[in-house]
């Protein structure tokens, strides 16, 4: 059951998605999030929603997997359209009604901004390798190393999670599997039960994961790690004519956004 | 020539009362293919990380290859020299792609990466892992995933690779892929291999055998000479080759056999010499 | 009573997917009350599947799986109430101790089958003389124990549900030779006293010819032989064919034969090729 989980959520692929710089589509993430917000009138919607269908097909992401990352989401997606509809002043659809016209549209557009926002990331997730990630991540953000914030350090942390993920799930699995066979019961119960319940799978957990980070350090340690100073990488990341015209067109996105923003449409 | 040197090394964890090394000297020849038993407890680990500075002597020191594994500023050459495979192939691996993970080291010591690349295809053939060198480390079998910790540490062009009990959670299977190897890498590489284990089977094939107990080295020689002191072994709780105990049982009833027979094959030969007279 | 039957036990990983694959297929089997069975095979034969579907962690895709005469998965009571039944004790069961006492671990098992403190506190320590665990490291943390003891702490949290079917799956695994002979001693210990099945998955043949009354041997999700240890080495080179191992002295019996002695078949243990090629001897002195 909890194999199931599809975290890290990378789909490996040979679409130009995937071939793209994890650094050019990190980018092309930021700029599209921040059109996004510039997004006011129904057509700014209109072209962000058809720009990301198109990516979703370039990707070969179906709306099917957008649809299942969604499904934890929705309950804030549903919140939101709620306090939208009910908190918005304007014209009643019917006098005397508390639901407004400017409700519903607000809510239709809050909804989309939140799955628009979710998707984008979604893309970036799916057709990018989490070291490849990390590694686009450390050296975007490289140039803050010299304000002493420690971005190799943080930048590892990440890809070790990520790396240790599906051992973590695996093991819980486990543990969950020898607690039941010793009568634990998870299913029954109130909401405090089942979390008491949860202590004998969440303890060993932890010990495990503890002397896991220990042994690993020793092991990263006998493997020469000393830090990022004076590290190399095996795989270079090059930006090619693509990343350059991906680029060009997501910086071209944004310009649109502002323009139709101050035009007020 | 002699590629590690204990001199009277003594250790203590802190906060122990006891010493878990009690003025250990070794030597160990460089190529050669050591093996070393021991019941837990008996300082075999110990021993172990002291190869490659993990742990630092208390009193007495560790000369590998000329370095003093105390000098702190020589630390990185001298594991660079010593690789290291553990015991749970789950805690050393670090990437989610094994030619990934197969670069770390030479990544840390700042190869430049056409050279990287070139060790690591090149580890990763000497393992017999290079089919899968794009797979994720946690679908492998527990054997493979040894195997690319081993192809990890080559990837470091090592002298000395020093192996902290690697089977102990392997099945059958993944233990004899990981004893093939590090055999291979000692006869074929001329590697020089030290391997820990409780596993009496797998020091058959080494060099040398080394019984470490309390501390100390209870027992050191060819394994056949070793394994054929039945009640040291039993002593120290552990077990000798079906063929060692065979061989010595029909000795104590009268025949004349020589306990060193110690693979099936010999030990059988010297069994029928005898009966058929 | 705790007769174990299977019939046609099936179970698919990942049904109505592409993945779909048959962990364990057509499995019958009778294991009657008290026999001490070994169940063997390689790293993803299906053994452990299958004894997971022996108390209900796992439930069948199809076919049945009954305890003492009842479908154990007939109604979600009869699946909790066979986890007390039938113990199970995974690989590695030291990785599941949680509790800040080593008594309190051992206490958790017979305290989710609701038992009054007094009848815990007599089966907590019954449980800990089974497995050796002294006294005295009743009121420590498991933490601070060693790995054997762990272990056998470990294995006294299921045996304090006196189950009459206890289930070990590598029991053994990581441990020195002599951290593995106390466990196989402490586990024939339990069941000579309290007369219980026990059924043990391994990898290390010298013990399962040494203890085990019968043999049950997987490979890819099918029982592929079943018989005393006899039966079952007298079948090496079937074995072998396999992937799995021989017990030591089946491997230089047959050497010894192959090289021309006349020795019997079916030798599995250090005593039985003793004697057999002691008695050859008194045949040439003659």
């Amino acid at each position: 059951m909890l194999k199931d989980i599809t975290l890290g959520q990378f789909f490996p692929g040979d679409t130009i998605a995937h071939r793209l710089d994890p650094r050019t589509k990190l980018l092309l993430v930021t700029l599209y999030i921040v059109a996004l917000f510039q997004a006011k009138g129904w057509l700014s919607y209109g072209i962000i929603t058809v720009v990301t269908l198109s990516c979703m097909r370039i990707s070969h992401i179906s709306l099917k997997n957008i649809f299942k990352g969604l499904k934890p989401m929705i309950f804030i997606i549903s919140l939101t359209a709620l306090l939208n509809i009910f908190y918005t002043q304007g014209t009643p659809i019917i006098p005397g009604w508390i639901i407004t016209w400017e409700g519903i549209a607000r809510a239709i557009q809050m909804v989309l901004r939140i799955v628009l926002l979710i998707t984008g990331t979604f893309l970036l997730t799916y057709t990018t390798s989490p070291i490849a990630l990390t590694d686009g991540l450390e050296i975007l953000l490289g140039p803050l190393k010299k304000l002493k914030l420690p971005i190799h350090e943080m930048t590892i942390m990440m890809s070790m999670a990520l790396r240790f993920i599906p051992t973590l799930i695996e093991e819980t699995d486990k543990i969950m599997s020898a607690q039941k066979a010793r009568g634990a019961d998870f299913e029954t119960g109130n909401l405090i039960d089942r979390a008491k319940a949860l202590l004998p799978v969440l303890v060993p957990l932890f010990v495990s994961a503890f002397r896991r980070a220990d042994e690993l350090a020793i092991a990263m340690e006998s493997r020469c790690y000393h830090g990022g100073e004076g590290r190399t990488r095996m795989k270079q990341l090059v930006m090619a004519g693509r990343d350059y015209i991906a680029l060009l067109l997501g910086i071209l996105l944004l310009a649109a956004m502002i323009y139709l923003k101050k035009l007020g449409i | 020539m002699s590629i590690i040197k204990f001199e009277k090394v003594h250790f203590t964890y802190p906060g122990d009362q006891m010493e878990s090394l009690c003025g250990v000297d070794l030597e160990i020849e460089k190529g050669s293919f050591v093996a070393v038993l021991g019941h837990n407890g008996s300082g075999k680990s110990t021993l172990a990380k002291h190869m490659n500075g993990i742990l630092a002597p208390t009193e007495g020191r560790v000369l590998v290859e000329g370095i003093d594994s105390s000098d702190e500023s020589r630390l990185i050459e001298l594991r660079r020299k010593v690789g290291m495979v553990f015991q749970n192939p789950d805690n050393q691996i670090v990437a989610n792609v094994v030619e990934d993970d197969v670069a770390f080291a030479p990544e840390n010591l700042g190869v430049e990466p056409g050279e990287i690349r070139r060790r690591v295809d090149e580890a990763l053939k000497l393992v017999d892992m290079y089919d899968k060198r794009r797979h994720a480390p946690h679908l492998l079998s527990g054997g493979q995933k040894q195997r690319v910790a081993i192809a990890g540490v080559i990837a470091m062009e090592p002298d000395i690779i020093v192996l902290d009990e690697p089977t102990a959670m392997l099945d059958p299977l993944g233990r004899e892929e990981v004893i093939s190897t590090v055999t291979r890498l000692c006869r074929e590489k001329g590697m020089t291999v030290v391997l820990i284990t409780h596993h009496m089977d797998e020091c058959v094939g080494a060099d040398r055998l080394i019984v470490m107990s309390g501390g100390s080295i209870a027992a050191d020689g060819r394994p056949a000479e070793v394994f054929a002191d039945i009640e040291l072994m039993e002593r120290e709780g552990l077990t000798v080759p079906e063929t060692t105990r065979l061989l010595y049982d029909l000795k104590k009833r009268g025949m004349d056999l020589p306990l060193t027979a110690l693979d099936v094959e010999s030990c059988a030969k010297e069994i029928v010499k005898q009966l058929r007279g | 009573m705790s007769e174990i039957i299977v019939e046609k036990l099936r179970h698919i990983y990942s049904a109505g997917t592409p993945f779909e694959v048959a962990a364990i297929e057509d499995i019958d089997l009778v294991i009657p009350q008290g026999q001490l069975a070994a169940v063997i095979g390689h790293t993803g034969s299906g053994k452990s599947t299958f004894i997971q579907h022996l108390n209900a962690l796992l439930s069948p895709s199809s076919g049945k799986v009954s305890c003492g005469g009842k479908d154990i998965n007939e109604s979600k009571l009869s699946r909790k109430e066979v986890k007390s039944q039938v113990g199970l004790v995974f690989q590695y069961p030291e990785y599941q101790l949680f509790e800040e006492t080593v008594y309190k671990d051992i206490a958790f098992g017979p305290r989710n089958m609701k038992l009054p403190e007094e009848e815990i506190d007599q089966r907590v320590r019954e449980a800990a003389g089974f497995t050796g665990v002294d006294e005295e490291l009743l009121d420590k943390s498991p933490l601070e124990l060693s790995g054997g003891q762990k272990r056998r702490v470990a294995i006294a949290g299921v045996i304090a549900m006196r189950p009459g079917v206890l289930i070990l799956d590598e029991p053994t695994a990581g441990l020195d030779p002599a951290g593995c002979r106390q466990i196989m001693e402490n586990i024939c210990a339990y069941r000579e006293k309290t007369g219980a099945t026990v059924i043990i998955v391994s990898h290390n043949m010298d013990d399962v010819a040494r203890i085990a009354e019968r043999i049950i041997v997987f490979s890819h999700g099918r029982i592929v032989m079943d018989g005393s240890a006899r039966e079952v080495f007298s079948r090496a080179e079937e074995l072998m064919e396999i992937g799995l191992d021989v017990p030591h002295a089946t491997e230089l019996a047959i050497e010894l034969k192959k090289q021309g002695l006349p020795l019997p078949e079916g030798i599995y243990t250090h005593e039985q090729l003793l004697s057999s090629l002691l008695k050859l001897k008194g045949v040439a002195s003659c």
